[in-house]
């Protein structure tokens, strides 16, 4: 009883001070509008080369904020904000109106399509492990992971990477949850990690920066389907979602598309040979 | 090499959110702490009440947790803050709690013949407390308070977790950038022991001032 | 959003594990916070100038920056210097250093407030300088200390969260791993608070009990 009194002082205490009450998701064309008056759209990164990457000056750039930015000028949108985030505090954050739409190599799977509502596929790539070199214990699949019962795999917390060596077998305990690549790459490098795992291009990414030689990349994991994300929107912003689709599908059409992405090494193919449908009904 | 420049351009940029939190962080515990502290010395229930389910949920819970739930569970019923916000709000509500207890603290620690002075003086409670209690208790509790201005100065470092870009958050993103992470958390040691530094002195610089005149008063 | 209390009764076998893991990271830093206090307590009385004060400044330093980047360094940065702790061990030791200098201080007050007169009498009674301190000056001084060393490792349990940075998986980071895994922020958050509240309410009836058995220590 007296948590419950202490919890409620406490709420009416936050309750008086703050009034800074914004309601998340307005119908129909009510967000774009907004957004327009605003002048810019909040995005949610990672921070994970080429998908997402702040640079030296703090200019938000990567393939998939790139390609937000253009759709959102098209739309009326002239610029766009972005906050780093952890992947699985993305979409909380999105429920919870932090941000307006995640671009960040967040890949459709199921799940991931009954919380947020995507557009169509932007960027698709395959996963990847970084491990030692000359992969000492041979990993070739997450299931070899699972199957050795000292090797330990570094992932993005809430990321796809995650979910697979789970549902691959590897216990909770050999996935360490890591939060960023540089820390990634360094746990690989002391040894306090097995195997590192991305997307294919962000593993590839940070070898080139890491130069070191006593690393290699296993890429593409044995089993792991080539996954695609898209821009995620929140699931009462359809309407956005919609009109965010209509542009990126013109920008795929007149070959815009494919010269913003492929200069960071995607792949403008990809996207355009598989659909949403396709992606959120995979198994 | 040019772009060290940049990045030591993103770091000086980390350094003046730390430091606008630590100063906003600041005024607002300062606040909370006398109405809170004061509060506990209410002669009413609900008063005293209040102020100390306060400051036992804000000591008793952990400020990460609390800035976590200011940042992403308040959102889901209705209340959208900016990160700085929630983090201001977060930092300041946390400190101020503690803060609380040393006003209390302090303004106990004046002798009782004070307060019978008052008394003799006919002063009104709310003025002797003003001109008369506050005055030399706020020279007890400064020391402390420059502590605990220390402390969320240090508490600032969690915002970076909640995609606030303060100094640590923006080691981390030239951590990202360089591969390098050694340069970027040294750097931001010696900057947080610097700004702690700065505190220390600016404290007992206050200190000093205040106290010209008293000498030979304070017990 | 509403509360649902399936989910909470869904995660909670997996967030007990985390509070385990909380209050193991709290005894072990503490414990070793308790020896490290010591240390720099006793080497900053040093006769040695230069230890003094190098081991005074290097506790000024630690003191003045913030845990969470000093966790960062050692979990990240040691490494390169050949030094590889696992998360766990590099936690307790960024707990138990951080904390130490805080109760260093404690050390220091309690062994200055045992009376001149004491030194003299071990003088007069010819004791070694380390007789003097295993069988007068620390039995005496280090009951008071008690309280306030309590209240900082109350303290310290509530910074325990910080060590889901460094890939601990304490009750903060298994509440984000479920957060993650069902996107619900709400009841995992929640929770969290709620086990520090409780913990912390139960540490302060501890606490107060010390005060009444060790006498009473400011905090």
């Amino acid at each position: 009883m007296k948590k419950l009194a202490v919890l409620a002082g406490m709420a009416g205490l936050a309750l008086s001070t703050l009034l800074a009450a914004t309601s998340t998701g307005l119908a129909d064309d009510a967000k774009l509008e907004q957004l327009k008056k605003q002048g810019f759209a909040r995005l949610a990164i990672a921070n994970e080369p080429p998908y997402t990457a702040v640079a030296a000056d703090g200019k938000v750039s990567g393939a998939a904020p790139d390609v937000a930015r253009e759709i959102f000028k098209r739309l009326g949108v002239p610029d766009v904000v972005a906050s780093i985030s952890e992947y699985g505090a993305m979409i909380p954050g999105l429920q919870a109106g932090r941000f307006d739409v995640i671009t960040a190599g967040l890949f459709m799977k199921p799940e991931r399509c009954a919380a947020v509502a995507y557009s169509e596929p932007v960027l698709c790539d395959a996963e990847a492990l970084l491990v030692k070199k000359g992969n000492p214990k041979g990993f070739k699949s997450y299931e070899d992971i699972a199957k050795d019962e000292t090797a330990t795999v570094g992932a993005p917390g809430g990321g796809t990477e995650e979910k697979l060596a789970l549902n691959a077998g590897v216990p909770r305990d050999r996935v360490i949850v890591v939060p960023d690549g540089q820390s990634g790459l360094k746990m690989v490098q002391d040894g306090r990690i097995d195997a590192y795992s991305l997307p294919v291009l962000s593993i590839n990414d940070l070898m080139k920066k890491a130069n070191d030689p006593n690393l290699e990349v296993v890429a593409p994991v044995v089993g792991a389907p080539v996954y695609c994300d898209g821009a995620a929107f929140n699931k009462n912003d359809t309407a956005l979602r919609d009109a965010f689709d209509v542009e990126l599908a013109k920008m795929k059409e007149s070959g815009d598309f494919a010269k913003i992405i492929e200069p960071y090494g995607f792949s403008a193919e990809a996207a355009k040979s598989t659909t949403r449908e396709k992606l959120c009904s995979a198994k | 090499m040019t772009a060290w420049a940049g990045y030591i351009e993103l770091i000086l940029e980390g350094a003046v959110v730390t430091i606008k939190l630590t100063l906003m962080g600041s005024v607002l515990a300062l606040v909370v702490a006398f109405i809170a502290g004061l509060g506990r010395l209410s002669r009413f229930f609900a008063v005293r009440a209040l102020a100390t389910a306060y400051i036992e949920f804000f000591r008793g819970t952990s400020i990460f947790v609390q800035l976590f739930w200011v940042y992403f569970v308040l959102p889901l019923f209705g209340i959208t803050l900016t990160p700085l916000q929630a983090g201001v709000l977060g930092l300041g509500l946390n400190v101020g709690a503690y803060a609380a207890e040393v006003v209390r603290g302090a303004v106990q620690s004046i002798g009782k013949e004070q307060y019978e002075a008052c008394t003799a003086l006919n002063l009104g409670r709310w003025q002797g407390m003003r001109h008369v209690i506050l005055p030399q208790a706020f020279l007890v509790m400064l020391p402390t308070f420059g502590n605990n201005a220390i402390e969320l100065l240090k508490a600032t470092s969690i915002v970076s977790l909640i995609s606030l870009a303060d100094l640590t958050f923006q080691a981390q993103v030239v951590r990202s950038q360089t591969g390098n992470t050694m340069v970027p958390f040294t750097t931001i040691l010696v900057i947080y022991f610097a700004l702690a530094m700065l505190i220390t002195w600016g404290i007992r610089r206050l200190e000093r001032r205040l106290s010209r005149g008293l000498d030979g008063v304070r017990a | 959003m509403e509360w649902d209390w399936d989910f909470v009764w869904q995660i909670m076998p997996t967030l007990i594990e985390g509070v385990k893991i909380t209050i193991l990271a709290t005894v072990l830093g503490s414990a070793l916070a308790a020896v490290v206090g010591l240390a720099i307590a006793l080497l900053r009385r040093s006769e040695n100038k230069a230890v003094a004060r190098s081991v005074g400044f290097a506790a000024e330093f630690i003191r003045g920056t913030p845990l969470l980047v000093q966790l960062y360094f050692i979990f990240y940065v040691l490494p390169d210097v050949g030094i590889l702790l696992p998360p766990m061990v590099a936690g307790t030791i960024g707990l138990g250093l951080h904390y130490g200098t805080y109760a260093a201080e404690v050390y220091r007050a309690g062994i200055d407030n045992v009376p001149r007169g004491q030194w003299e009498a071990a003088k007069a009674c010819n004791l070694s300088a380390r007789q003097t301190w295993t069988h007068v000056i620390l039995p005496q001084a280090i009951p008071p200390m008690i309280p306030a060393l309590a209240n900082y490792f109350i303290a310290m349990f509530k910074e325990t969260p910080l060590l889901s940075a460094i890939t601990v998986l304490e009750l903060m980071n298994q509440a984000k791993s479920v957060a993650n895994t069902y996107y619900r922020y709400v009841e995992p958050m929640t929770l969290v608070g709620a086990f520090f509240l409780v913990i912390s309410l139960c540490s302060v009836v501890l606490l107060r009990w010390l005060e009444r058995r060790y006498g009473r220590v400011e905090r």
